[in-house]
């Protein structure tokens, strides 16, 4: 190690070519990026590919794919029966889940970063307090809440006897069950995009802050035109993060509902689950609602990271 | 702002938030010692009566440390085969020029933009009738490792480049090859980023969910610890102090793990957040 840092580390230059002759250079390449591609094509990219084939088809999970349909199984997710029923709750709460991710999830994380981002002791309780919950599964978050808002053992069960007479059970009530998953999600994920934040905040040279507070900077104003500009990145990547992940809320909605979740906490994911491979064994249904899936969050990260991030976006090669 | 008057709004948010963030795991670890009717009536408290016969129980019987073990299967090889693959690669990215690099590298980050949930129906196809692993770990660990492959790659190859390139130039003056360059050089110099991936890629497999529960049949014996936790409900389902003595259970090694490993968890969900 000491031999290699007596010599400018910083400095960087490409490999000179012809010192190591061409096959031999491709022959590394191959074998270091064969496993990863391999892996990754028949995982990831090829499944898509299957889900937009199977869309157009009737399949029930055995034997050949031959019953075409064109576009009947998407044509059928977007009928107004079908949609009243199923997929305009999946719709919502995917809706609800962004508003409440984008809402007040991210703001309660950037109010509780900007409060403890500096370095003290009772700072790193907190912060170690917050972030903990997102180790847990959300299976474990999932069932933990179940039993906090349960009507007759639950912490909550002597508020529904104040409150409104008698036990209750918010997951059986149709209208308001879903709070439960929103109140989940910001509990175990608040923290999460908090260190982000610190980690940003971290980075904001002292000097910045210092001289905004002797230029008659309040409190306020430091905030606003100092810390948060400066963190525009570490606030970027953590919207992103959450707008991918409303998308895909599976775990959490089972850990609640348990293993068939009701018609009003269904999401585009457990939509998919359900159609598919749960009770109704109808693959292309399954399939159709993959491929509007998978449209929108593709849709939605390359806008994002191409208009959003911009120059920061992970898809640049940054300049050395 | 007076500034006393700000102090003590500041932590009254911050223990209330703590409160909000600590009261439900506090009642999950102890609803699993409190009878049903000490759950009734006393659901914040200590238990009157500490009864250890549901965390015996849980602890003593082989089901549990069999999910323990068929998790801990299923992280093992997943963290495994994403630090090979993901370092692999991303060595090709930081050290070697060659056509074609920034298409690939592109294509393999698309996994942090493709939803897992779009993938499930064909993944389970493929799995079943072209590779015949269904209800097997490796059908878990194939398509976890495939998808956690995109952001690690991001991690290792910000790393490489961090490291000093006089190094490169000079095994290679010795006649040290790409692969031999790897593996004598880049991994030992890699523990750092080696331990945080790993550690992001072990919590995220551990918890997994949405994979076992589909590819998997309805043998307990080869289920992961999340979907055990439906099982267990499933069967138990209003026997609370029972539930809550597994949940805890379960909770345990998590948050002994998070104390251990939090700076390397920390460092892996912050990698990016600070540069611009």
């Amino acid at each position: 190690m000491a031999i290699i840092s007596n010599e400018q580390p910083k400095q960087k230059q490409r490999p000179r070519k012809g010192l190591i002759d061409g096959r031999q250079r491709w022959t590394a390449v191959i074998l270091l990026l064969l496993p990863a591609v391999i892996i990754f094509t028949l995982f990831v990219v090829l499944p898509i590919f299957g889900a937009g084939y199977l869309s157009f088809f009737k399949y029930k999970g055995y034997g050949p794919v031959v019953d075409f349909q064109g576009v009947s199984n998407y044509v059928w997710l977007f009928t107004k029966q079908t949609l009243n029923s199923f997929f305009e709750p999946a719709l919502r709460n995917t809706a609800l889940l962004l508003g409440v991710s984008l809402f007040v999830q991210l703001p309660l994380a950037l109010v509780c970063a900007l409060l403890i981002y500096r370095e003290s002791r009772i700072n790193s309780v907190y912060r170690l307090i917050f972030f903990l919950p997102f180790v847990l599964s959300e299976i474990a978050t999932g069932l933990i809440w179940v039993y906090m808002l349960d009507g007759r053992y639950g912490l909550f069960a002597p508020l529904y006897e104040a409150f409104l007479g008698g036990p209750y059970f918010l997951m059986e009530d149709k209208t308001w069950s879903f709070a439960a998953v929103l109140l989940a999600l910001v509990w175990k994920y608040f923290g999460y995009h908090m260190i982000i934040y610190i980690a940003g905040l971290q980075g904001v040279p002292k000097e910045l802050v210092e001289s905004a507070e002797i230029d008659g900077a309040s409190n306020w104003q430091a905030i606003l035109h100092v810390k948060i500009p400066l963190i525009s990145y570490a606030i970027k990547l953590s919207l992103f993060f959450a707008i991918l992940g409303s998308f895909q809320a599976f775990d959490l909605i089972i850990g609640l509902y348990g293993r068939s979740p009701p018609e009003e906490g269904q999401t585009l994911a457990t939509f998919i689950y359900e159609w598919g491979l749960s009770r109704r064994q109808r693959y292309g249904i399954a399939s159709a609602a993959s491929i509007i899936l998978f449209t929108i969050s593709i849709v939605v990260g390359f806008t994002y990271q191409y208009v959003v991030m911009g120059e920061q976006s992970m898809f640049r090669r940054k300049k050395t | 702002m007076n500034k006393p008057l700000g102090h003590i709004l500041k932590h009254t948010f911050l223990i209330t938030l703590s409160i909000f963030v600590l009261l439900p795991i506090w009642a999950t670890i102890m609803g699993g010692f409190k009878s049903l009717g000490d759950l009734r009536t006393n659901p914040i408290g200590f238990p009157r009566v500490f009864r250890l016969d549901a965390y015996q129980d849980i602890i003593n019987s082989p089901a549990t440390w069999q999910y323990a073990l068929n998790s801990l299967n299923i992280s093992f090889f997943t963290v495994l085969l994403v630090l090979i693959f993901a370092s692999m690669a991303a060595f090709t990215f930081s050290h070697i020029k060659y056509a074609g690099k920034d298409f690939i590298f592109s294509y393999l980050l698309l996994g942090l933009m493709f939803p897992a949930a779009a993938a499930i129906v064909p993944i389970f196809v493929i799995n079943n009738t072209f590779l015949d692993i269904f209800n097997t770990h490796w059908a878990i660990i194939l398509p976890q490792v495939a998808f956690g492959i995109g952001g690690s790659i991001l991690f290792f190859r910000g790393f490489f480049e961090q490291l000093p390139f006089e190094l490169f130039e000079a095994a290679r003056v010795d006649g040290i090859g790409y692969l031999g360059f790897y593996f004598r050089f880049i991994l030992p110099l890699s523990l750092p980023i080696l331990a945080t991936v790993g550690v992001i890629t072990l919590v995220t497999s551990w918890n997994g969910f949405l994979l076992p529960l589909i590819m998997l049949g309805t043998d307990p014996s080869v289920h992961p610890w999340p979907l055990g936790l439906v099982n267990f409900r499933g069967e138990y389902s209003t026997d609370w102090s029972r539930i809550l003595a597994f949940i805890s259970v379960n909770l345990a090694p998590a948050v002994v793990f998070f104390l251990l490993a939090q700076r390397y968890i920390v460092a892996g969900l912050t990698g990016g957040a600070v540069k611009g």
